[in-house]
């Protein structure tokens, strides 16, 4: 008996000494992995993935500016329902010198989270920071038409050059060289934001902010809480007295969150799941998705046959079908892209077909933009039907390349099409609409095409490089105004990328940024867009749809253009 | 066993040397880099970051100062992330992997032997069967189809656990399960295996011979060597469960650090990937290291001892 269980110890002392091990760590795993249980906040946010940075001149994203939004406030506010610029930091603001002087009045008292004063000098040290070369801030262009800015980032002028002034410690003076109607907006924005002294240096830990909540705590890829800050004096009546914001990469974990209630507010719904959560009655009360000014679209390398001939680029556009890509291929959910500037076009139609009320307000970015300027726009410059069209016609597309010389299905005569490649960064969703541009010229004009896709930075080298024949791209706005696209191809643009260059765009372009006339702007950026469709290196195939699964018992939340949902407006119905 | 201990312990430096070099050169070799974006910044902005990581120096030049900076312990800021240190960012996800894979492996290796000794008992009939089914499963499934149906199942179906989340103990439940499905498969077949080997051995015929019972010879004089080809997996498997499970992470919101190994990748943040590589060497090293030792123990033919 006893050599039996010597026989069975010693079998088993290895077995037994690892489930020891294993126990000691558990208890020990157990005290340290999970972190305290904490109190839920008064409102929990699905935010994607974990933000970069919280530095609002370091930060690129979408989920940063969501929570660098809360944590600090600019000099103004958007009104969340109809995006107009609100007071913010400051109480009033003026334009003078022919929309190239820009005025702002703070509010007296500002306060950052530590009790330190807020004036107008921090302003312009952080504004001048944003535009300083060597700081590296990615959105520091924003400011170019600041007088001296360009000069400075270009390496030709310097700091004290730069047009922004602070007459006293409550007046904000900007100069600029030309009209942005758009300042008000980009005060609103993440890299306008003030930054403390403190955070000089790049860093955005235990820097104090100036926003209605602090920074309380960044379990890193787990949650960011913040909580009211006691120095924050308005404008904004704020309701919540904790957020949290959850770092959740996975769309189908959102939902799932969502579904049982961890979430008040999941940012993004995977495409996959969108047909059921509108057919169900339950969740489609929760779900909001708007039009959002973003655009998904091809760009043609110029320096590549059969693409650097403007007839061939015409038929390849006239055979996408686009309605039936997002019916057919996108789930029904996204808006067909007949033109580059997705706003106020989608935007507009979407919510007419809707028979949503908040129509008019769907282009409060715009009507908050000609408010400022003082001279609100004609709304047939803003219509639909102002604005140049690409069309369907295979038939067409067709006709143009058999004149053009090209062989064509059914023809023996003409040159063939040389085959070309279509390069994709890789994503389910961009392989199925690769893979159907593929068969839509296939089988309407007979060209050959192979299929690339790439990880994503190798395909952003690969795009940057001009090693493409055509490539997936997309483009979101940095303000509403449809210069943030138009800008884009011009031939000295950094992201033209394409190899495009036409000077009578060009000179359109140049001339709607220097007017100061909103209806001569709105025209001119009108015939810019005819150009860039009619002869442009682009393929425009939709304009992005935000997706947000909100607590139908959550009030002050709006649907909007940009799908920006400031937080101070937020508050439970029963609050 | 001192020697041996010398010996492999250089062995493992040379080896963490040659992944660090290999992994650096790979990395950045790697198209495109961290600050690219669709929206390109100017030219002289782009310089001015770089600058600011030392990116812009010779290639050799950044080699030794990586190298430097982990010797040192020292590895600097994420590139992704910049207001954090890698050596922050992985430790702050050390213990919620570390507490997965533990759990995870603790169960596995439970289970698998469980199944394992069933179906040696059992070989040929239903049980044995059944356990070959699981076994393939749980090596063939993806762990995002497990741990979709395991959601579906017993967070929708049957509300006993929350879908996601790494706050309340009872959340761990479903991802450890999920994650303990393949080192249980593994153990299970490699056990039945040795078992059944085991079992026709002279020694097992003498127990068997002296009225032992089947069961009481398979555990108590074929288990001992039946478990060396587990303990020789047990080091590699117990490393990779520990340093995270991308796809687990993922589905589950838990923040270890498994998703380092693929973002840090695709964001090019070189410090980051070096630093998980490291880690992950280090600890395959010191798993492999005991898994050598536990083999020594279980069959002292294999001569780590002398």
């Amino acid at each position: 008996m006893q050599r039996r269980w010597t026989t069975f110890w010693s079998s088993s002392t290895p077995i037994l000494a690892v489930l020891a091990t294993c126990g000691i760590s558990i208890f020990a795993f157990l005290q340290v992995a999970l972190p305290d249980l904490p109190k839920r906040a008064d409102l929990v946010i699905g935010n994607g993935t974990d933000p970069g940075s919280l530095h609002p001149h370091r930060a690129s994203g979408i989920p940063e500016g969501r929570v660098i939004r809360a944590l600090h406030e600019g000099l103004l506010l958007l009104d969340p329902e109809t995006l107009e610029p609100i007071p913010g930091c400051a109480t009033s603001w003026e334009v003078s010198d022919e929309g190239k002087r820009w005025t702002f009045r703070l509010q007296e008292g500002l306060l950052w989270s530590n009790g330190d004063p807020l004036t107008a000098e921090d302003f312009r040290r952080s504004w001048l920071d944003l535009i300083d070369p060597l700081q590296g801030a990615p959105y520091g262009d924003l400011l170019e038409a600041v007088t001296g800015a360009k000069e400075w980032r270009n390496g030709e002028g310097q700091r004290s050059d730069v047009g922004i002034e602070t007459p006293d410690s409550l007046t904000f003076v900007v100069k600029l060289n030309r009209p942005l109607p758009w300042l008000p907006f980009l005060c609103t924005q993440t890299p306008l934001q003030p930054v403390h002294i403190q955070g000089r240096d790049g860093t955005a830990l235990g820097v104090p902010t100036n926003g209605p909540w602090q920074l309380e705590k960044w379990d890193l890829r787990d949650r960011i809480r913040l909580v009211r800050s006691p120095n924050y004096r308005g404008p904004a009546k704020v309701h919540m007295e904790s957020v949290d914001f959850l770092a959740i990469e996975s769309g189908n974990t959102l939902v799932n969150l969502f579904a049982n209630g961890s979430l008040d507010w999941a940012v993004g719904v995977p495409p996959v799941l969108m047909p059921f959560l509108q057919q169900n009655p339950e969740w489609n009360q929760a779900l909001r998705t708007d039009p959002y000014l973003g655009i998904s679209f091809y760009r043609l390398n110029f320096a590549r046959a059969p693409l650097d001939d403007s007839e061939v680029r015409k038929a390849l556009s006239l055979c996408l079908d686009r309605n039936a890509l997002c019916r057919d291929i996108l789930g029904g959910n996204l808006q067909p892209a007949w033109g580059f500037v997705p706003w106020p076009k989608p935007a507009l139609n979407a919510h007419e077909q809707l028979g949503n009320p908040s129509l008019s307000s769907a282009l409060p970015g715009y009507s908050g933009m000609a408010k400022t300027t003082e001279a609100p726009v004609e709304a047939a410059l803003i219509s639909e039907e102002g604005w140049p069209k690409l069309g369907y016609d295979p038939q067409k597309a067709r006709s143009i390349l058999a004149e053009a010389g090209w062989r064509v299905p059914n023809s023996d005569s003409g040159r063939p099409i040389p085959p070309f490649e279509i390069l994709h960064s890789s994503g389910s969703t961009h392989a199925l609409v690769a893979e159907w541009m593929q068969s839509s010229w296939a089988r309407e004009l007979g060209i050959e095409t192979q299929i690339r896709s790439m990880e994503w930075r190798t395909f952003l080298q690969t795009q940057r490089s001009f090693d493409y024949d055509i490539s997936r791209s997309s483009w979101i706005a940095d303000f509403p105004d449809p210069a943030t696209f138009l800008e884009l191809f011009t031939t000295t643009a950094t992201n033209n990328r394409t190899g495009w260059s036409d000077t009578e765009y060009d000179r359109l372009v140049e001339e709607a940024r220097l007017s100061s006339d909103p209806q001569q702007r709105m025209k001119l950026w009108q015939s810019a867009e005819e150009i860039l469709l009619d002869r442009g290196p682009i393929l425009p195939l939709w304009s992005t749809t935000s997706s947000n699964l909100v607590s139908p018992a959550l009030e002050g939340f709006f649907a909007n253009p940009l799908d920006q949902h400031d937080l101070r407006s937020l508050k439970w119905k029963s609050q | 066993m001192t020697r041996f201990l010398l010996h492999r312990t250089l062995a493992s430096l040379v080896t963490i040397w040659a992944v660090f070099t290999l992994s650096f050169l790979v990395i950045r070799s790697a198209p495109g880099g961290p600050f690219d974006a669709e929206r390109d910044p100017p030219a002289a902005v782009k310089a001015a970051i770089e600058a600011r990581y030392q990116l812009n120096q010779p290639l050799w030049q950044q080699y030794l100062d990586q190298g430097w900076s982990w010797i040192t312990l020292d590895p600097g800021p994420s590139l992704r992330q910049p207001d954090h240190d890698v050596a922050t960012i992985l430790s702050a996800g050390i213990p919620a992997s570390f507490l997965l894979g533990t759990l995870a492996l603790l169960l596995g290796v439970l289970m698998g032997m469980g199944l394992g000794i069933i179906a040696a008992w059992q070989q040929g009939r239903w049980p044995d069967r059944l356990v070959t089914i699981f076994a393939s499963m749980g090596i063939s499934l993806p762990l995002y189809v497990i741990a979709g149906l395991a959601i579906l199942l017993f967070a929708f179906h049957l509300p006993i656990f929350p879908p996601a989340g790494w706050t309340d103990p009872i959340a761990v439940v479903l991802p450890v399960l999920c994650l303990a499905l393949a080192p249980a498969a593994q153990v299970a077949r490699l056990l039945r295996s040795g078992l059944i080997e085991a079992g026709q051995e002279d020694f097992a015929r003498t127990a068997r011979s002296k009225g032992r019972g089947q069961v009481g010879t398979l555990i108590f004089h074929c288990l001992r060597p039946a478990s060396i080809p587990v303990a020789s997996t047990l080091g590699p498997t117990a490393a990779a469960m520990l340093t995270g499970s991308l796809v687990i992470e993922q589905i589950f919101a838990i923040p270890g650090i498994g998703m380092h190994f693929i973002q840090g990748a695709m964001n090019r943040d070189y410090p980051l990937v070096l630093g998980a590589v490291l880690l992950y060497t280090i600890l395959l090293q010191v798993l492999t290291l005991l898994g050598d030792l536990l083999m020594g123990w279980l069959d002292p033919r294999a001569g780590v001892n002398r």
